[in-house]
Parts: structure tokens; sequence; C-alpha cells
């Protein structure tokens, strides 16, 4: 009898080991196939993201806190009035916790979308966190910048350091706090690695950990890939002009057969699924979008320093006064032309000697890859069919980082940030 | 009473220096004094040369002769709601909790069926009249004055509707671009028509205060409820002025309103106006690309 009742509690326990083994499995199997990101084209992630039903969601969002400093005696022109205030969120635990600071990728603020997801994800895991704008973006360039002529790594770096000093000051009166990070994504990851290894000698901040989310490799020649997709031999027999039309075209289109009329997510979805956009060329809407944010960034600059690359030297702008004619010019200026035209003289000016090389190597990871190689603090986390890389970018990624560089198969740039795995894995990577 | 609002200017008051924490930073290397460089090559538009290199952005085009005025108007627009208005809007969403704040929508909603009625008659479309006659009847009624919007619920959704879609439906051109002080971006038949709506609320709410027997202090009563009106509009509209990054935002808002607008017309006119929310369907299209 008690042979019996042993026996069978035995083949129980098999049997239990088995369910829980097989269970496990399929599990796993499961997950295997859910960490797959939906959409295989790239550029189609790029430009509409994460469908919203894969969208990672937040229990508790927290009750964000947009802050601002203001330089005194800064001469902002009369037209940026709004850009008096330097801008920035903060999100703070109640108790001791690590800080990490994200800074913005190129063109966005420290409140996109994108930027408002990141606050969340990472004060979910545990953190204080404080968002940055991009010192490309029009607030950090006329409120804060140096310089006022972003593009060049290590001067709009040294902006950033400036600012977040300033902010940790002001944080740690009131909290307190255990650690600083930093992580950021597309050019906030690069700038993220250059504000790391400027610590190295500064040490105020003394990174636990740095993490960089589909970081370019070469700003340079990523910026002048955005803009070969706009050349007439990638273009067609089509002129930039016809590819936004029929941008607008397809937009009026489901705008007027649907209720829609809020433009969220959602719409860009349906947007993704449409018919009408299957066929467009993606590749140059983002080069036309990227384009965009330089002629923005181009024109405050020149504003800001009064250089006469856009507005006439003698021409002083007021409120009434129309843009457009600037905004054309601007708009036709390639990034390899801003660099050879503004950039470069602007920084030969301020240091003279200063090359074309110089800048480019600057603006490149390679610069500072033995530092990325050995410390073990700084991950990387991407995507292998990211459109800002070729694939020696990928490799020198791999290569580099080795076990520390976390790539997905797809997602584009950025396109999976908000995907639920890359998410997880973001959050997990940063506590680690 | 006395207390409750004594309590109400305290809660403003501490809302208001609550939020101000601003940082102020002296550094002289930041004073972005005048460097004295010149860019080696000029691309202002200023000769024949350079503005035959413009890129192409002529879509952006819109009529606007008045453009030096109604840019002065938007920025003064940009000032008064990042003064005045939000920090207003941010107490008004403070005290009152979201499910009050949508009733507030919804009976505000409510009101202005009988703006969308008296268009869609003049509109000539049974389509809109009807709908906004039966959201009216059940809301106003089943819905408790409008606070609940079950007609929503029971799937009649609101097709709003006012004077300036009327205007463009018996072909009035839309005219310039204006841009109006505190309420925005415009065109001249969408100004008249925001009046024609302003003229028929101000007799609708007289006929309201009669249907309650409010006899005295309509005037105060009338300033509160436009005041309610207004926080209630703005709290629900997620656009802030300069968000977009770019200088250039005057213009884009400019061809964002002009062709919304352009749509909108297109919309009443093809009559294509349909429930639901099409773009959770999967691979919906257009009626242009199903046969």
């Amino acid at each position: 009898m008690g042979i019996v009742k042993k026996n069978f509690k035995h083949a129980l326990q098999i049997f239990f080991a088995a369910t829980i083994f097989i269970l496990l499995n399929t599990s796993f199997a499961a997950c295997a196939t859910d960490i797959q990101f939906p959409i295989s084209d790239p550029y189609k992630a790029t430009v509409f993201g994460t469908p919203p039903a894969l969208i990672h969601q937040f229990a508790n969002p927290v009750a964000t806190k947009e802050c601002e400093i203001i330089v005194e005696n800064r001469k902002i022109p009369d037209i940026f009035w709004y850009n008096e205030e330097f801008f920035y969120t903060t999100a703070m635990q109640e108790e001791e916790a690590p800080l990490v600071f994200i800074i913005a990728g190129t063109g966005s603020e420290h409140d996109s979308t994108k930027m408002k997801f990141l606050t969340q994800l990472f004060y979910e895991a545990g953190f204080h966190v404080v968002a940055l704008s991009s010192p490309t973006h029009m607030n950090f360039l006329v409120g804060i910048s140096e310089y006022a002529a972003p593009g060049y790594v290590p001067y709009d770096v040294q902006d950033i350091y400036r600012v977040m000093k300033w902010i940790k000051t002001e944080l740690e009166e009131d909290h307190q706090i255990k650690s600083y990070n930093i992580t950021g994504y597309s050019l906030g990851a690069m700038h993220s690695a250059f504000v790391a290894k400027l610590d190295e000698e500064r040490k105020d901040f003394c990174f636990r950990r740095v993490l960089m989310i589909n970081p370019p490799v070469s700003l340079y020649t990523s910026a002048l890939r955005f803009d070969s997709w706009l050349s007439p031999e990638n273009l067609g027999n089509k002129t930039p002009r016809q590819v936004i039309d029929e941008l607008i075209q397809a937009f009026s289109e489901i705008y007027v057969h649907s209720s829609v009329v809020d433009l969220d997510d959602n719409f860009l979805y349906a947007l993704s699924k449409h018919t009408d956009f299957s066929n467009m060329d993606l590749r140059a809407i983002i080069a036309a979008s990227f384009r965009m944010t330089s002629a923005n960034m181009i024109f405050c600059s020149d504003v800001c320093i009064n250089a006469g690359y856009i507005v006439p030297v003698d021409k002083q702008l007021s409120t009434g006064d129309n843009l457009m004619p600037y905004t054309k010019v601007a708009a036709a200026i390639t990034f390899e032309d801003y660099i050879d035209e503004y950039l470069l003289p602007y920084l030969q000016f301020i240091t003279p000697g200063t090359t074309k090389g110089d800048v480019v190597k600057n603006c490149h990871l390679d610069s500072i890859k033995d530092y990325l190689a050995e410390n073990d603090k700084i991950l990387v986390l991407g995507n292998e069919d990211d459109i800002i890389l070729n694939k020696d970018d990928v490799e020198f990624i791999r290569k580099t980082f080795g076990e520390r560089a976390v790539l997905f198969p797809r997602g584009g740039h950025c396109g999976n940030l908000m995907f639920k795995p890359f998410a997880l894995k973001a959050q997990e990577m940063l506590k680690r | 009473m006395n207390i409750a609002r004594h309590l109400i200017l305290f809660c403003l008051i501490l809302l208001l220096s609550g939020c101000a924490t601003s940082l102020k930073k002296v550094d002289p290397d930041l004073a972005l004094a005048p460097k004295g460089f010149i860019a080696p090559v000029s691309r202002a538009p200023v000769t024949a040369a350079n503005r035959k290199k413009e890129a192409d952005l002529e879509f952006l085009d819109v009529y606007d002769p008045w453009n030096s005025m109604n840019r002065y108007i938007y920025s003064f627009n940009a000032q008064f709601d990042r003064a005045i208005y939000l920090p207003f809007v941010d107490v008004y969403t403070t005290i009152l909790p979201v499910p009050v704040r949508k009733g507030v929508t919804n009976a505000i909603n409510n009101l202005n069926e009988v703006k969308s009625f008296t268009n869609g008659i003049l509109q000539a479309s049974c389509d809109r009249t009807f709908t906004a006659f039966s959201r009216f009847l059940i809301n106003s009624s089943v819905g408790i004055l409008g606070i609940m919007d079950l007609a929503s619920d029971w799937g009649i959704k609101s097709k709003e509707t006012g004077f300036g879609d009327t205007l463009g439906v018996w072909g009035i051109p839309k005219g310039p671009y204006a841009v109006l002080p505190f309420l925005g971006p415009s065109n001249v038949r969408d100004t008249v028509g925001w009046t024609g709506d302003f003229a028929l609320l101000w007799y609708e709410m007289n006929w309201v205060y009669d249907l309650a027997g409010v006899k005295e202090g309509r005037t105060a009563i009338g300033i509160s409820e436009a005041t309610i009106r207004g926080l209630n509009l703005r709290a629900n509209v997620p656009f802030r002025y300069y968000q977009t990054g770019s200088p250039f935002e005057y213009d884009l808002i400019r061809f964002l309103y002009s062709k919304k607008r352009e749509l909108d017309m297109e919309k009443l006119e093809s009559g294509t106006e349909f429930g639901g929310k099409p773009y959770m369907k999967k691979d919906f299209k257009t009626p242009k690309n199903t046969e």
C-alpha cells in the first residue's frame, strides 16, 4: 500500500515536472515568436513606429514636471522670444533612487512622444528621470547653447554637460540620488557616449550605466545618407515636391473618407495600412522630414549668430516678417553644404586650423572606440536593420561592444522603441 | 460663498507659484554676444541666383495678404496662452476631476447641437439635421440635460457643423487667412461663420434662461458660462504654441488649418462621413480604391 502510494506520488511528481517543462517550453517558443516586430520593412517601421496594440503600457504613469532654466543677459533675437527659457522634464521618485538623464534624438524636444515614453519607461524601472531636448532642437540652440551651431558633437556635448551639471546641483538639494546614468536615442545616444567620455576627465557624474539606443556610428555618413535619398538618382523620375504632394494627397484621402479627426498614433497606424501609402517612397519622406529639421536648425543658428548665411547680416527680423523666403532657401541646403559653407568655417573661426577631417572624425564613434570597447558600463540597444547604419556600421557596433550590444532583427530606426520586448530590454539593460 | 471664493483664490495662487520653478544662471560665455563670424557663402534669398536654388515648398503657400498683422497676433496669442490661458486651464483641470469635466464637455456639446441642427437645415442636409435633432433629444432627456452623451453610446455620433460650413456649402469663397486675437487661425468666411454661431448661441442661451425661469443676473451667468466654455475648450485641445520646434510654425499651422478646412468642405459636400473608427479596421481602403 505504502509502496503504491509512494510510486503514485513519484509518478505525480514526474507528471508535474513534465507538464511544467512542456509549459515552459511552449511559453519559450511563444516568446521567441512574440519577440518578432511585425513590420519587416525598416523604412515602414521607422515612419509608422509600433502598432498601438504592441506598445508597452504603463500601469501607473507618473505626472512629470516641466522645469526651466533662464540664462540671464543672453541676447536672444526678438523673433525667438519664446525660447528665453530652456525647458526640460523631470520625473522624480519619492525615495532614494538612481537618476537617468535622457537625451533626445535629432530635432526632438524633451517632451516629444518618444521622450515622454522613455521618461515613463525609466521611471517605471525605478529611476529618477531628467529628459533633455536635443542640442539640435531650437529651444536648446536658442536658449542655452554656447556656440549656437549644432552638429559638431564635441561642442554639443559640452553644452549638454553644462546643463546636466546645473540640473544635478539643483536636484541634489531636494532628492536623494544613488547614482548617475545616461541614455539617449538616435543622435542622443551618440551624445550620451561622448558625455560619458567627457565625464571621465571631469568626474562630475561618474556614470554607473550608459545606454545607447539606436545610435548612429557616424553622424556625417548618416546625414549624407538621408540627403542622398532626395537626389534625382534615388527619386527616379520624381521631384521631392511630387513625393510631398503624394503624401499630402494620401493624408487628405484618408481624412476626407473617414471620421478621423485626431492625428494620433492610431491614425499613423491607419496610414501604414493604407493602400495609397504602401507604394510611396518612404525613404524620401524620411529624408524630407530630416531636411525640414535641419532647415529649422540652420535658420535658428544663423539668426542667433547673425552670420548672414540665410538672413542678410543687416536684416533685423521682427515678429511680423514673412519667414517663408528663408524657409525655402534653408530647406534646399544639404547637410554637406551646411558643413562646408557654414559649420566648418565657423569652427575654423573659433579654432583656426580645424579641418573637415576633424569634424567628420570627432562626430564618429570611432574617435572614442577604445573607451567604448573597454568600458563595461556602456551598452547598446538597437536594430540590425536600422536605416541609418550600413553593414560596416553594424559590424563596428558588434566588434566594439561585443556582448554589450543587443540588436533586434527588425525595427528600423527607433521604429520599435515602444515595442514591449524592446522597451523591457531597455529597462533591464539600464538596471543591470 | 465668500470662504469658497477665498479658497479657490488661494489654490490658484498656490498652483501658480508652484509651477514657476525657474533656475537662473549667469554665464558670460552663454551671452550669445556677437562674435563677428560671417559665413563665406550667403544663401540669403536676396539674389536671383540664390532664389533659383530654393526648395519647392509652394504647397505651403496660402492666400495671406495680412500676414504681417497675423504674425503679430499669432505671437500675441502664444504669449496670452502661456501667461494666462494655460495657467487658468491648469487650475480648472486641477479643481474639476475628469468625470466632471467630461460632463461639462458633454453638456456644452449638447447645447451646440442646436447650432448643428440649424446649420443642417441651412445646408439642406437631412443627415446632419436629423443627427443633431436626435442627439439633442436623447441627450437632453435621458442624458440628463446633456451631461451624459448616451447618443454616442448608441451609435449616433456627433456631426458638428456651423455657419462657417454653411457659408462654404453655399459657395462663398473662404477669403484671406486671418489669425484672430484669442481665437487663433481662421479665414474671413470662418470668422463670419463664428459670429453667426455666437449670435445663435446668444439667442439659444436666452431661450434656456427663459425655460429655467432665470430673470435676474443673466449677465453674470452668461459670463460664467462663457468662461467655462473657454476653459473647457482649451483643456480639450492638446495644441501648445511652439511645440513643433520649428521657427516656421506660423507657416505650418497656416497650411494645416487651411488644408483641414478645405478637406472639411470636401467631406461635407461628398457626404462621406461615416461613423465608428475606421482607422481601427484593418486594411481599410478609400472608396477610390475599392471597385
